[in-house]
């Protein structure tokens, strides 16, 4: 009993020296660097009207500030590659966001992070809101809850969810949720930057809420930059 | 009707099949705007389908009942600069009940909104509306959507019809014999200016024509308004030369808990109905043909929401003074409706909701001694279950149990479904 418990810890040990031995070989044969390169451009969407239901019961209306925040928000758009090859995915995509309820609107509009990631619901409104969502990815509901609180949501499948307020029917927001981290969301005046995409040939997909995505075939030369500028000519219809 | 039915029901089971990809979808899912975003369009479909009312229960504004109808809205609303607008709500509504207390009600187009919006200061949470407004009072008809109202029903005291009218009964006796037929009185009426049914505590489905004003001041709101009707009989055009006065102060001192006080006060009896010739008498005899004849109300809402789970309840007191046409002495006739709802979310899509309903009414002696209740006291209870489809298309099947002291029919259950859509 003592032989038999004495020798297997140095079966174990040797076991694993070769496991590792082994995945140092591995490491050693394989390319240490993939040759990558940079997709960058610009988003020019056409001015979209944005509307709020008109409430008809409330005397507030909507102000000229929230029009414009609503215009900005409705511009921001998600730029990313499409049919990524698994091997290819890289390992430092952002798993962690936060989408703040915060004068009756979340801030920011569209989020997007890794599968496995997690997303943040504080409420810095000095009243109720409620988080929800009715996406095939990730379907939730996280109630009401007051200020200063905040609940979180994994979301382990890549999709789209799109999350309202139960409270205040005219807020909601996009979080995507990627396999890859060839992602980016635009800033304020529709520039994005994706690095460290592998050289070649890849979709390009642009995606915002008011159009139907489009995409197209963008090659990124080994170690270079490629500037994508991607124009929506029609008018956005409304979804 | 059999036509109307199969076309509604095709629209039901168009509108519930589960969510096309968002760029099939062939109905806007979000307002309509124009004009840079100045101009916004908005549209409701809701269409309820459910047992005959035999017991006109659920008999609201128009000869539409809650539970056989079809409800289609237009709002517009029109930012002319950041400090005015003008808003409008178009409703039309159908019945699909299959015996109709007046044909031509069958089918009614009207403007629930219509006003102009001050912003005097814009960063400033105060606003004076003008025109067909909102209510201040109470809490039930601002939120009287589809929606919001977990339920197919109206809470008793926002949609009930007494016997109540804009008009003096011909005496006490007569307003007696008639408790709990609030939907079509047996005795022979002065005017046609309501009707046919009687009168709610508050007319939840019109909206009266006025000024008020509102301050949002986050913790305590306040709003008092000046209309041409009344609570229970709100008009487009003056129909007496008086005014209502209403009011509400709410205060909410923790984010889950807000509680409102409101207060309204205005002549609801018409000069038509004042004025009619009533047998040898023209017009109502002295003293009441001098007097004033006012609605005076009371309502106390609450609300408490905390995770999953939304309570509220409601309570409101009126009091009419009503003159009679043989010279019975003006009598003040008091209604108390009160309502606990609760609505719990079950899972993103599903929810359900229960609420107790009453609506009691004081006691009068009539002529031979008899002392009764005015009108016929109600209770109900009322369930629903609702299904969110997509965002903007909900699905609810509902259930109610009446019981009324009084009537023609005096318990009856009801069942129902309804699927709203809104952009």
């Amino acid at each position: 009993m003592t032989t038999r418990a004495a020798g297997r810890p140095s079966f174990i040990v040797a076991a694993l020296a070769l496991a590792v031995a082994s995945l140092g070989l591995v490491e050693a044969a394989a390319p240490r660097t993939i040759a990558t390169g940079t997709i960058h451009g610009t988003v020019t969407l056409p001015a979209g009207a944005p509307g709020r239901r008109p409430s008809v019961s409330r005397p507030g209306g909507t102000s000229a500030a929230d029009r414009e925040q609503d215009a900005l928000d409705r511009q921001t758009s998600v730029v990313y590659l499409d049919n990524m090859p698994r091997g290819m995915a890289g390992e430092s995509v952002e798993r962690k966001a936060r989408l703040d309820q915060r004068g009756q609107r979340f801030v920011p509009h569209i989020v997007a992070i890794g599968v496995g990631g997690t997303v943040d619901f504080p409420n810095s409104d000095p009243f109720f809101h409620n988080v929800f969502s009715l996406s095939d990815v990730r379907s939730f509901d996280l109630g009401r809850y007051a200020t200063g609180k905040s609940k979180a949501v994994r979301f382990d499948k890549p999709g789209v969810v799109r999350v309202f307020c139960d409270i205040h029917a005219h807020m909601s927001a996009f979080i995507f949720v990627f396999a890859h981290p060839y992602f980016a969301v635009t800033d304020g005046v529709g520039r994005y930057r994706i690095d460290g995409v592998p050289a070649g040939t890849h979709t390009l997909v642009l995606w915002n809420e008011t159009i139907e995505p489009e995409s197209r075939q963008v090659t990124v030369p080994d170690g270079g930059d490629v500037e994508v500028n991607l124009t929506v000519a029609a008018s956005p219809a409304p979804k | 009707m059999r036509t109307l039915r199969l076309i509604t029901a095709t629209a039901l089971v168009w509108l519930a099949v589960p969510a096309a990809p968002a760029g099939a979808d062939l109905l806007p899912s979000r307002p309509i705007t124009f004009g840079d975003g100045r101009v916004v369009v908005s549209g409701d479909v809701a269409i309820s389908f459910g047992s005959q009312d035999v017991g006109y229960f659920n008999l609201f504004d128009y000869s539409h009942d809650a539970y056989n109808v079809l409800t289609m809205s237009i709002s517009t609303e029109i930012r002319a600069t950041d400090r005015i607008g003008f808003v409008g709500q178009v409703v039309d509504e159908v019945s699909l009940r299959e015996r109709e207390p007046g044909p031509s009600d069958r089918h009614v187009v009207y403007p629930y909104a219509l006003y102009v919006r001050l912003r005097p200061a814009a960063n400033q949470p105060f606003t004076i509306l003008a025109g067909r407004i909102p209510p201040v009072f109470g809490a039930f008809a601002r939120r009287d959507y589809g929606e919001v109202n977990p339920f197919i029903g109206l809470p008793l005291a926002y949609g009930y019809s007494t016997t109540m009218r804009p008009e003096p009964p011909p005496s006490r006796r007569e307003l007696i014999l008639n408790r709990g037929g609030g939907w079509a009185v047996r005795y022979p009426r002065a005017t046609a200016t309501v009707g046919p049914q009687g009168l709610p505590l508050v007319a939840a489905r019109r909206w009266d024509t006025g000024v008020s004003a509102q301050w949002d001041g986050g913790k305590v709101d306040a709003g008092v308004a000046v209309t041409v009707g009344t609570l229970s009989s709100p008009q487009f055009d003056d129909d007496n030369g008086g005014k209502q006065i209403s009011g509400r102060v709410g205060f909410t001192p923790v984010a889950s808990f807000s509680i409102g006080v409101s207060g309204a006060s205005g002549e609801y009896l018409s000069d038509a109905g004042e004025s009619t010739d009533y047998g040898d008498v023209g017009g109502l005899p002295p003293p009441a043909r001098y007097e004033t004849h006012r609605q005076q109300a009371l309502g106390l809402d609450a609300e408490y929401s905390l995770g999953h789970v939304v309570v509220r309840g409601e309570v409101v007191a009126s009091r009419w003074d009503v003159p009679f046409q043989n010279g019975d002495p003006t009598l003040p006739l008091d209604a108390l409706g009160s309502a606990i709802e609760t609505r719990i979310a079950l899972t993103p899509r599903w929810s359900m909701a229960v609420r107790g309903d009453r609506l009691g009414f004081s006691r009068v002696t009539a002529a031979d001694g008899v002392v009764r209740t005015w009108d016929a006291n109600v209770l109900r209870v009322e369930g629903a279950v609702g299904y969110l489809v997509r965002r903007n298309v909900r699905v609810k099947a509902g259930y109610q149990y009446n019981w009324r002291d009084g009537g023609r029919e005096r318990s009856i259950g009801m069942a129902g479904a309804q699927l709203l859509y809104w952009f």
